[in-house]
């Protein structure tokens, strides 16, 4: 793949977040026709989209730059949640990974939504030639392609007692691996725009999926803060760092191609929303 | 009284003399003052004494109101509002009891638009709610409102149309008693306050759907958590922290619209521009005050003068002196003060959360001012507001008053068998919850209990469909404060965060961040009406309905159900003598205003309970008010906080016609 077309790639994505958020949301006002107060205006349906992260890991050697978008259309209790998470290398072309999660989600308790869904999933293959049968931490890299999957997903997105927001989502792939992802974050107001947001992700396997370089059992935890100051509510611009720890066999195959067991990032990005 | 016309507001908007005036006018406030009604104008172009506050009136006059949009800002900052004959607020309408009124609305607007009046006692076509009442008034129509003045007393009105209200749709409205009244004054003032933001209101209602702390900036924060911990303790902060945190509610939740959008408006002026009302030492001065804010209570106080308060609603009180008292949304109270020194005192209005105030002056001279006071810290709300029970230490005995259905069987109670739906509080209170939750707003309540009761069968009691409790035997004494009450474990489904687990009048209280300075707060228990009722009858029914809200999704229901989800009016039958008791399940105020009828506030005041048409009820409080609705048709019940009534805090009660049967479904919604 060329490099141009990389750029374009990555311009294209640029290009799609921004539309996404400049997007005008339906106009709420009520207009002629009978709307009255409270009849017809709480049932309005509305569009959220959260930029959680438009970021660029600044001291990574491919400084890659990491797209968080949480969206949501929908009224008081049903919703169709859109989650798309997705990272590309601005150094070099190929890589890259993204994940997009339609949901529907149904408030359950004050709290919390029970949400479903699915799933696609693509992220370089990596095919690991074992030297050591049997060891995975002796393999090494071999090209293979991209892996692209399709997961059943369902979860939680709510918020536990204490203000954490917390999003646990279960995922069943097309061939069958069950995994978790745990998420959870919260707002810690230092003054009333600026905001330090520690943060948590947990990823586990039931089964091994080598090609991804996941393991069974825990996988990784990531712990990071990000400190945003809201020139508006819906502008942050924001710093953050961020660990990664890989455990278990999924830290074995890391490190089998070459890669760190705990990976230390600096960020910077926005936070936008409307 | 003497009356003027040459305000001319009737078919032109704006006057010659206005127009020169605002031609002539440089700086900043130049579009402002030529929007200002003629009760807002500087004081020295509004002449003296009452002839200041002469309106428009419907006596041989056929009164024009033109809703249009009109070009409207302060400070540099400009906008369009939605405006009655050019202005914002609207022209003063003023009328003489046993009149009529005919007003003539016509709508320039692209939408539709409407005017309630608010308070008033009118026949139900003429009420002016869109969906209940009539259809609303179309672009380019013009509605004629045509009805008897059954009242005395200082009102307004506006808008029941959208955002409108918001937007600067809203007037005084003063209606002089046919009887002499039993105070005297000099001059008098109208002190209209409301909030002005150069948002669009719906773009306002977006953001808290989408973020409801969007518009709070005093938030508690680590700063504060480290001040706390100075004061009370590592330990008890953590606690305070975890029992906020728990219920996932914080206690700076004052307002939800907050002065980092609005601004506080004094007779549709800013703080700037100092709104001034003229007087000579010695004088007594009424101030009408009206607050007509869409989201915003006011604390208002005159320092160096005592006000007395002489009509609520509009209604003659014994008078009750006092120097601060907070004006719930949609409430009138006129006050008169008597400034004895020739000198300027300021008119200061704090929104109730203090993240803004709105100020006028009262000054023997224009021009003048006085001191604009500090504004105090922002209240926060404590574990009795999030309605953790406070002598909860097994008091069974008061924890349901009124509940105990042992001794029934007198009422008629068609279709109520032994279970009695609703009258077994924490069991049977929870099922709409949960039908709320499941989004089938109590389709399960098939059993209705009297609600099918045919005509005549006056007395019922049950639940209806949307969890509205109604009682008929074992009341308490009219006028009396309701016990306080325990909730149960029920909660009010997933519309409802944290229901209040025990409920009381907190009718002596003034409220969140009052009554801490050191002088005296205006409370509600010091309202008496002037003169005792002369027969002072039972109530036959009580109406529960509690108040709830998600401010995570800054949702708003009553009894955890839209508006939308629970279309069945309440039904009332006319003439009867009812209860209505409004719980407040939420952390924030919320000011409830029933139209068509005048309630009386139990207070405790037995036949001297006053008379009401809007009253705010506190966070975990529970208010009763007794009516007796006579004018038949479906009639709002809603919040006042525009943005709460919008999202669903809003319920149609049907009166029924004279000897008729109730109504119980369908109609209200036309
Ligand atoms: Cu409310």
């Amino acid at each position: 793949m060329s490099v141009v077309t990389h750029r374009a790639r990555v311009m294209c994505s640029s290009l799609v977040i921004a539309a996404l958020l400049l997007v005008q949301p339906a106009r709420v006002h009520a207009q002629a026709g009978g709307a009255a107060h409270g009849m017809d205006l709480d049932r309005v349906i509305r569009t959220f989209i959260l930029a959680e992260q438009l970021e660029v890991h600044a001291n990574q050697p491919e400084r890659p730059i990491d797209v968080e978008l949480v969206s949501w259309i929908g009224g008081d209790y049903r919703r169709l949640y859109l989650r798309v998470q997705g990272e590309q290398s601005t150094l070099m072309s190929g890589g890259g990974e993204m994940q997009g999660d339609a949901l529907y989600g149904r408030l359950i308790t004050p709290f919390w939504s029970f949400v479903a869904g699915g799933r696609v999933d693509t992220r370089p293959r990596t095919v690991i030639a074992p030297v050591d049968f049997g060891d995975p931490s002796t393999g090494r890299r071999e090209p293979g392609g991209r892996l692209t999957r399709g997961m059943l997903a369902i979860g939680f997105i709510g918020l536990a007692p204490g203000w954490f927001e917390v999003e646990p989502t279960l995922l069943v792939s097309d061939k069958g691996d069950v995994s978790l992802e745990v998420e959870s974050s919260f707002d810690l107001l230092f003054t009333q725009r600026l905001i330090v947001q520690p943060w948590i992700e947990v990823n586990a396997a039931v089964q091994a999926v080598p090609e991804i370089g996941v393991g069974s059992g825990l996988n990784d935890v990531e712990i990071g803060a990000r400190m945003r100051y809201e020139i508006r509510r819906k502008f942050a611009p924001y710093v953050g760092v961020s660990m990664l720890r890989r455990t278990g066999a999924t830290a074995a195959m890391a490190h089998g191609l070459g890669e760190r067991r705990s990976v230390g990032t600096i960020t910077a990005g926005l936070r936008i929303w409307r | 009284m003497e009356r003027s016309f040459t305000d001319g507001v009737v078919t032109h908007p704006v006057t010659r003399r206005r127009f020169l005036h605002a031609a002539g006018a440089v700086g900043a406030l130049a579009g402002l003052q030529r929007l200002a009604p003629a009760y807002a104008l500087p004081a020295s172009d509004r002449g003296a004494g009452r002839a200041a506050l002469a309106g428009v009136s419907g006596r041989d006059t056929r009164v024009d109101l033109i809703i249009d949009r009109t070009p409207f800002g302060f400070g540099g900052r400009r906008s369009v509002a939605t405006t009655i004959n050019g202005s914002v607020p609207g022209p003063l309408l003023r009328f003489r009891e046993g009149e009529r009124a005919t007003i003539h609305v016509t709508n320039r607007l692209r939408e539709d638009t409407s005017i309630h009046w608010h308070g008033l006692l009118v026949p139900n076509a003429m009420d002016g709610v869109p969906g209940v009442n009539f259809p609303g008034i179309h672009p380019g129509q013009t509605f004629v409102y045509d009805f008897p003045l059954r009242q005395y007393g200082t009102y307004w009105y506006h808008s029941h149309s959208g955002f409108q209200e918001q937007l600067g749709h809203y007037g005084p409205l003063i209606i002089d008693p046919s009887e002499p009244e039993p105070f005297q004054y000099d001059r008098e003032y109208v002190v209209m306050l409301s909030d002005w933001s150069f948002e669009d209101p719906g773009k306002i209602l977006d953001n808290l759907k989408k973020q409801s702390a969007y518009y709070n900036f005093q938030r508690r924060t680590v700063g504060d958590f480290f001040r706390d911990v100075d004061r009370n303790g590592l330990r008890a902060t953590i606690a305070d922290r975890w029992e906020w945190g728990k219920m996932r509610m914080t206690p700076t939740d004052i307002s939800d619209v907050t002065g980092s959008t609005y601004t506080y408006l004094l007779n549709g002026l800013p703080p700037a521009a100092n709104w001034t009302g003229l007087f000579r030492a010695g004088e007594r001065v009424r101030l009408r005050f009206i607050n007509a804010g869409a989201g915003s209570y006011f604390d208002v106080r005159i320092p160096g003068l005592e006000m007395t308060l002489v009509q609520a609603s509009g209604q003659h009180v014994q008078p009750v002196a006092f120097d601060e008292f907070r004006i719930e949304i949609a409430q009138t109270f006129d006050v008169i003060v008597k400034p004895t020194e020739d000198r300027a005192y300021t008119i200061f209005a704090e929104s109730m959360d203090r993240s803004g105030y709105a100020r006028g002056t009262l000054a023997p001279r224009a021009g003048m001012s006085a001191e604009i006071p500090r504004r105090r810290p922002r209240p926060t709300l404590n574990m009795v507001d999030m309605g953790m029970a406070m002598g909860m230490g097994g008091h069974e005995g008061m924890s349901m008053p009124g509940m105990d259905m042992s001794g029934t069987g007198t009422a008629s109670k068609p279709g109520a068998d032994a279970s009695m739906p609703g009258m077994d509080m924490p069991a049977a209170a929870t099922k709409p919850a949960a039908a709320a939750a499941s989004g089938h707003a109590g389709h399960d309540m098939s059993s209705m209990p009297g609600v099918t009761a045919s005509g005549g069968a006056g007395v019922f009691e049950g639940q209806l469909r949307d969890g509205t409790i109604i009682r008929a035997s074992n009341l308490r004494a009219p006028g009396t404060i309701p016990e306080p009450v325990m909730h149960g474990n029920n909660t009010h489904g997933s519309a409802s965060a944290g229901t209040a687990m025990e409920t009381r009048s907190r009718l002596s209280e003034p409220g969140a961040g009052l009554g801490e300075d050191g002088w005296r707060v205006l409370v509600w228990t010091d309202v008496k009406r002037l003169t005792p009722a002369e027969t002072f009858e039972p109530p036959v029914r009580e109406i529960e309905l509690h108040l709830t809200g998600n401010m995570e999704r800054y949702m708003w229901s009553i009894n955890g159900i839209k508006f939308s989800d629970a279309r069945d009016p309440i039904p009332l039958k006319h003439g009867e003598r009812i209860r209505l008791t409004i719980v407040n399940d939420t952390m924030m105020a919320h000011p409830m205003h029933l139209h068509g009828v005048f309630m009386e506030l139990e207070n405790g005041h037995g036949p001297e309970c006053p008379y009401v048409h809007t009253i705010n009820v506190k966070p975990a409080e529970r208010v009763s008010l007794l009516a007796t609705p006579v004018d038949p048709g479906p009639w709002a019940f809603h919040c006042h906080v525009l943005f709460h009534m919008d999202v669903g805090m809003f319920r149609v009660f049907h009166v029924s016609e004279p000897g008729g049967p109730m109504t119980t479904e369908g109609e209200a919604r036309s």
